[in-house]
């Protein structure tokens, strides 16, 4: 994917495409990021990424649990809870409707520019 | 930036938005964990301090913007020091076998230092803090502010050349009442409140 995109994009969807990375099963904010990048999301530094897992963990979306690292810092897991996975159902319908009324307008005009 | 600095500033910040000890411990893990398996500094990875603690704390249901100065901290610094300057003229007078006498003078130094330490040299104090150094805000802090606080009240009169007395008490009652408020604001100083904590696995 274009690395110059717009970042205020991946700011509206990135909380529903981490809480679609979640449903494979919990995850730590690194191993987080990998996949958002290997889903096509572009790098995602933890500055971006560790302030939306905050919010979603006050909103309750998601839960989290603690393991002991081997002599380093400890590792923070997070997994989907049902509110989370209520909110991905919704949310992402909702976002899913707005793309593609999105990509029908641009799509138009694109190709109206085009000719 | 070593990794240490850019911790102990975030520190700093999120403590300047209130966000609570156990939390920061929390935040400060995580990233340190970040670094460890992406083998990134801490710029690259969390972009620029400030910035950082700020998307934590609203990430966090805090405010996005920072107290300049910490205004507990401050009101208790300001207490403890009022009270051991009393303490020390009721003992004063008490030896001259006088009254404590409060001038107008004093009242005006008292008054214009504490608006000087509130809003000059805390802030400044604070933020040098935030850009130097990693901790000691409230030493740093309390002691600027008695220091300014000392010097303005001991000139007082002198600088005003206003000796008029607004109120006079008996040296034995202002000592001991000013005892027990200089034990009272040691407690805040004292007692460890809030700190930052490692999660528990």
């Amino acid at each position: 994917m274009n690395q110059r995109r717009d970042p205020q994009w991946l700011r509206g969807v990135l909380p529903l495409c981490i809480l679609s990375v979640l449903t494979e099963g919990e995850q730590y904010g690194y191993d987080l990021s990998r996949k958002l990048e290997d889903a096509g999301l572009g790098s995602i530094k933890g500055g971006t990424l560790y302030p939306v897992l905050g919010r979603i963990e006050s909103d309750g979306l998601v839960a989290v649990r603690w393991e002991s690292g081997a002599g380093g810092p400890s590792r923070k897991y997070y997994r989907l809870t049902d509110d989370g996975r209520s909110f991905l159902a919704n949310g992402g319908n909702e976002w899913l409707e707005f793309n593609d009324t999105a990509a029908r307008l641009l799509r138009a005009a694109v190709a109206e520019v085009g000719r | 930036m070593t990794d240490k600095t850019y911790f102990d500033d975030l520190v700093i910040h999120l403590r300047l938005r209130r966000v609570p000890g156990e939390e920061i411990g929390a935040l400060l893990e995580e990233a340190r964990h970040h670094l460890q398996v992406s083998g990134e500094s801490p710029e690259e990875a969390f972009g620029p301090v400030e910035d950082y603690a700020r998307d934590l704390a609203v990430s966090k249901g805090m405010g996005d913007t920072p107290q300049s100065w910490p205004r507990r901290e401050f009101m208790v610094a300001t207490a403890h020091f009022a009270s051991w300057y009393l303490l020390m003229s009721a003992v004063v007078a008490w030896a001259l076998g006088e009254p404590v006498r409060v001038t107008r003078g004093m009242m005006i130094t008292v008054l214009l230092g504490l608006l000087l330490a509130a809003k000059v040299v805390w802030p400044a104090l604070v933020a040098y803090a935030a850009r130097k150094q990693g901790s000691g805000i409230p030493v740093l802090a309390m002691l600027g502010t008695v220091a300014i606080a000392a010097l303005v009240v001991g000139l007082g009169d002198k600088l005003f050349f206003s000796f008029q007395v607004l109120l006079s008490a008996p040296a034995p009652v202002v000592a001991v009442g000013s005892l027990v408020l200089v034990v009272a604001s040691m407690i805040p100083l004292i007692r460890r409140g809030d700190p930052v904590k490692r999660p528990e696995a």
